[in-house]
């Protein structure tokens, strides 16, 4: 039987064949024989493929977490995004009706999970995602999130967008989580549905992430230790 | 060093001189090339005028004659040039003369220009070697050998299509040998095709080992029976020298070193043809006495059922023979001698299949075999093939280019011959130093290698055997095969088969597998269409079309079907092509490459793969901790945050900034943190919430449910009938049919049936047919009701029928306003006609009532 959670570095030999296993991740083939291809721990599970026989899959992973394994965004992680920004694509089809009929806000994934990677990778989120089953509104994104907004947001499968990560906010604990007023002051949230600038008092409507509000701009940050 | 100065000197006035006279020759041609110009202006000009001198016969013939001597001129001049032209007939348009002479102009000047160039080099003391203009009939667009070589010498840019044009000649030349008639049949050699197994043609048994009797089975009864069996089964699987080559020992001269003897070169040896059975003879003796020779053999499977060997390479350590073996088909087993002999080492390359050819063809084993084939695997070398080994020992590039040659062609070309010759010429020496380097590596090796080597010698001729499923590994499937398909390829490949046999061709001489593939693939209709899918058309194609045909029209027949192939008869198929396509995944499609062999059995530079099936078995996990770059990895520790940071040159650590800094980043949180922080809350929640839920439930107990929705499992409850909407129902249908089933609900009240059809409305248990009868029936019915104005039952709608016909019937018309009948009717659906004969009569009508009130409900309908 095969140990698992025993630990192999890259190119140590995992199986003699793969038997009846099936290849998972972090393993390669070469001579009929099984090598790790990354570092990590064996590991075996389940697994339903599509004519509902279960096999058995053995993999090579980092972690139990997922988030560790992936070093891209994967469909389901949670992402910290900012808001570039809303509606760039359509725009000038629609500059005669004065409102807002776009369709995408483009954002940049900052982070996955807690890892902040040096470059950012470009996403949309589409109005369909800004809340879950509900008809499509005629100024999507004025309620929702605004550019410059900080976001919490889900990578989530689209079929019809293959080029660009595809977010979604579509749920109570996701939204935004960081918002500057037009002056770069900081809003604070007055309810889960607006926000109010520090500076004018100018209430504004946004979707407010249901997390405790704890993350704060480095401009607060400073006011607060000082 | 005075006396190169005069040698200058005079080199100057001789070149003086020879510009001299140059120049005077160039004046000479142009004083007679201006002469020439002048007499060609007196001669008639083409048009009227040369017409008219054409008529008289003597200027004619002066013309006539004056061209050929004008055209063998040219010719003439030409070839003393070096660029032979081709001349134009007598007679040819002046266009055509024209385009030869700059063709020849061209050609003039390029040859000058490469002698240019050549003198160039010279002048910078390079080797002259002016290139031979060898024109063969006349200069064609195919470009001469000479100026390949020439090409090929100075690297031109574009090699590549230089050396494509050497190989396309190459191919030219080798279509040119072209075997008229196949030597089985010229020299009547028989070939026994039947399924029948293979006989051997042994006849004389030399260098036999006496059998012991002394270990025989003792069965009184069966003993002699037992005997017949086991002779049987010798001639067909038995080796009939298994008992020398299990009992041969290897003679001690050859497994101690010695000094490698180096082989004589082509020109010093003498070569033998043998094609004589007096040859043979002496060459069987000539092998005999010596210690050690080298075999090949070439071979030719294209055109014979079970292949044909064509050529016996010989070399000794002074001689080369080549057995030509078609006349002397049937004598060469006297060759058994010398090859049979134990103390007689045999060398060959790659021996596999050369001792069952000669098994099969000439009933010759082989015993004490030395294969540098296998000699050469053992030592581990990069590549295994003839050409390395001989270029590695011999230095000698041998060209490989014949080595698919039809070797069935007589007479053989010089350099086939020569070919062949090489194959066998340096083996001797390769093996004498294959031999050395064995046994410095290890002595073991080398009696290891001759074990291998009698694994060959025991291997014994098998016929092939037909096996009818077996394009399944033969041919490589590119589309999934209906049942049609199906029926094709399988007949048709039976069909190869026999045909082959039949006409001692190979089967896919016959039949090429693409072209099979296509026939089954297409299911042509026709003739042409059969031919259509076979392109270069085979010849027995060609002949036996009928028989195709026929197969395909039958498989018409089949009925059309998708046919499954098992896993199993998959993974066999691709294990017999050596392919692991189950395995494909997502990395070892990114690792295959085409130069990668390690997917396959077989790596022609490697050899085989040496795969342990013994320790396939057990799954553990076989880690060489040295190897293995984990402890690496565990030696590596996480290094402490502070000792992390860099600091300037010359300063030194600010260690409470520095530990400032990373509480403030501590304080910092995260929005990702946030939002953990929040899922755990959550599933805190929940969790309550599921606890109070079910505590709230242990203290309600288990209450019978009054609430259902639709997510609750369905309970299978009796249907209720309620006689109020039964009623409901009786209200819709007519009369009649109320009357019926009244009375059938009667009679259900009388007694009780098992099925109560009263219970079901008519479209729950009546066909749509049944129902329309039925409601025509009613109508009927309900037409005698109305006539008999029957009122039985206590239908309320019936009774508002009968109430509204007491109304009609005392209807006052004198009460009624009857102004309304005189206004005209208006018809939405009829346009307005004014010549209408209706309202022409209205009008009418109304002219003598109101003029003024006609003429306004006229215009009034016109607008409408």
């Amino acid at each position: 039987m095969i140990i698992t959670g025993t630990l192999v570095a890259p190119g140590d030999k995992v199986l003699d064949s793969i038997g009846n296993y099936r290849m998972g991740n972090g393993l390669y083939e070469a001579n009929r024989r099984i090598f790790a291809s990354v570092a990590g721990y064996v590991k075996v599970y389940g697994h339903k493929d599509k004519s509902d026989n279960l096999v058995q899959v053995i993999e090579v992973r980092r972690s139990e977490d997922q988030l560790e394994n992936e070093l891209l965004p994967y469909d389901g992680a949670v992402v910290t995004a900012k808001v570039m920004a809303v509606g760039l694509r359509y725009r000038h089809f629609f500059i005669l009706y004065l409102r807002d009929h776009s369709r995408f806000a483009k954002c940049d994934i900052i982070s996955i999970g807690d890892r902040v990677y040096k470059k950012r990778f470009s996403a949309l989120l589409p109005k369909k995602k800004l809340r879950p089953l509900e008809p499509e509104l005629s100024e999507p994104f004025k309620n929702f999130v605004r550019p410059n907004d900080y976001i919490l947001a889900k990578v989530c499968d689209d079929a019809g967008i293959k080029d660009k990560f595809v977010l979604s906010i579509a749920e109570d604990e996701l939204g935004v989580v960081l918002c500057r007023g037009k002056f770069g002051e900081t809003m604070k949230k007055v309810d889960w549905n607006t926000v109010v600038s520090t500076r004018t008092g100018k209430t504004e409507p946004r979707k407010m992430a249901r997390v405790p509000q704890k993350c704060m701009l480095p401009s607060d940050l400073k006011d607060s230790t000082s | 060093m005075s006396e190169p100065e005069p040698d200058a000197a005079e080199n100057a006035e001789l070149t003086k001189k020879k510009i001299i006279i140059m120049r005077k020759r160039v004046e000479e041609v142009m004083r007679n090339g201006a002469a020439l110009v002048r007499e060609s202006n007196g001669l008639p000009k083409s048009g009227a005028d040369f017409e008219l001198y054409n008529s008289y016969p003597t200027f004619n013939s002066f013309m006539k004659k004056s061209e050929e001597r004008l055209n063998a001129l040219m010719a003439k001049v030409t070839k003393s040039i070096g660029c032979a032209m081709r001349v134009p007939d007598v007679g040819a348009s002046v266009e055509h003369y024209t385009e030869c002479v700059i063709e020849a102009q061209d050609n003039i000047a390029e040859r000058v220009s490469t002698l240019h160039e050549v003198l160039k080099k010279a002048e910078l003391d390079q080797i002259v070697k002016v290139p031979e203009f060898i024109t063969k009939a006349a200069p064609t667009n195919r470009k001469t050998e000479a100026e390949i070589s020439a090409a090929m010498k100075t690297f031109s840019a574009n090699i590549g299509t230089v050396l494509a044009q050497k190989f396309r000649e190459q191919r030219e030349e080798a279509a040119q040998i072209v075997v008229l008639e196949k030597p089985q049949k010229t020299y009547s050699i028989g070939a026994d095709n039947s399924a029948a197994p293979f006989a051997s043609k042994l006849t004389v048994k030399h260098h036999a080992i006496e059998k012991r009797t002394g270990i025989t089975l003792i069965d009184d009864d069966e003993s002699g029976k037992r005997d017949w069996n086991r002779a049987e089964t010798e001639t067909e699987e038995e080796h009939p020298y298994i008992a020398e080559i299990l009992h041969f020992k290897v003679p001690k001269d050859q497994m101690t070193p010695a000094e490698p003897i180096k082989f004589k070169k082509l020109d010093e040896t003498t070569l033998t043809m043998v094609d004589t059975k007096e040859k043979l003879e002496a060459l069987r003796d000539v092998l005999n006495n010596v210690k050690e020779f080298a075999v090949d053999l070439e071979h030719n499977d294209m055109r014979s059922y079970l292949g044909l060997s064509c050529l016996i390479q010989i070399s000794t350590r002074d001689e080369d023979f080549i057995i030509d073996p078609f006349p002397i088909w049937d004598e060469i087993g006297i060759l058994n001698d010398p090859f049979a002999n134990p103390t007689i080492l045999k060398v060959l390359h790659g021996s596999d299949n050369d001792v069952l050819w000669l098994q099969r063809d000439f009933g010759v084993h082989i015993v004490n075999l030395f294969d540098t084939y296998v000699a050469m695997k053992k030592l581990k070398f990069p590549k295994f093939n003839l050409a390395y080994l001989v270029s590695r020992f011999a230095d000698v590039i041998l060209d490989k280019q014949y080595q698919l040659a039809d070797w069935r062609a007589r007479p053989l070309s010089k350099a086939m011959i020569n070919y062949a010759r090489e194959d066998t010429h340096y083996l001797l020496y390769c093996y004498d130093m294959l031999r050395e380097q064995l046994l410095k590596q290890n002595e073991q090796d080398l009696a290891s290698m001759y074990s291998e080597c009698t694994d060959v010698c025991v291997r014994v001729y098998k016929k092939p055997v037909f096996n009818p499923k077996g394009y399944m590994t033969e041919i490589k499937l590119r589309f999934a095969l209906n049942s049609r398909q199906d029926y094709v390829l399988t007949n048709l490949y039976r069909w190869r088969d026999t045909v082959a046999r039949a006409e001692d061709e190979s089967p896919q001489f016959v039949l090429p597998n693409t072209m099979l593939l296509n026939i089954s693939e297409s299911l042509p209709r026709d003739i042409g269409s059969i031919y259509g899918c076979c392109n270069p058309l085979p010849l027995f194609v060609k002949k036996r079309v009928g028989d195709i045909l026929k197969i395909v029209v039958q498989a018409r027949d089949v009925k059309l079907e998708k046919i499954e192939r098992t896993t199993k008869e998959k993974s066999d198929a691709q294990e017999a092509r050596g392919v692991m396509n189950d395995s494909m995944d997502h990395i070892t499609s990114i690792l295959k490459s085409k130069i990668d062999f390690s997917h396959t059995k077989f790596d022609e530079e490697r050899g085989e793969i040496e795969i342990d099936k013994t320790v396939e078995g057990n799954d553990t996990l076989l880690k060489d901790q040295q190897a293995s770059l984990l402890s690496v990895l565990q030696g590596s520790a996480v290094p402490n945050s502070e000792s992390m940071i860099v600091v300037e040159e010359g300063k030194s650590k600010n260690v409470k900034k520095v530990t400032k800094l990373l509480k403030e980043l501590d304080k910092f949180v995260t929005p990702y943190e946030c939002y953990q922080m929040m899922l755990i809350t959550k599933q805190k929640q929940e969790e309550e919430e599921r606890k109070e839920a079910e505590k709230k439930k242990l203290e309600e107990g288990d209450k019978p449910k009054t609430l259902f929705s639709h997510h609750d499992a369905s309970v299978n409850r009796k249907p209720e009938f309620d006689s109020k909407l039964l009623n409901v129902d009786n209200v819709r249908v007519d009369p009649a049919e109320v009357k019926e089933q009244e009375e059938a609900s009667v009679e259900a009240d009388k007694e009780p049936p098992v099925f109560d059809p009263s219970r079901f409305s008519d479209d729950q248990l009546m066909s749509k047919k049944a129902m329309k009868r039925k409601r025509d029936a009613a109508r009927r019915n309900i037409d005698v009701s109305i006539v008999f104005g029957e009122s039985s039952s206590s239908d309320s709608k019936k009774k508002k029928t009968g109430d509204e016909e007491k109304e009609v019937e005392e209807f006052d018309y004198d009460k009624t306003d009857s102004s309304a009948f005189h206004n005209p009717v208006r018809d939405d659906n009829e346009e307005f006609d004014p010549f209408h004969q209706k309202f022409r009569v209205k009008r009418s009508k109304k002219n003598n009532s109101t003029k003024k009130s006609s003429n306004r409900q006229g215009s009034i309908n016109y607008k409408k």
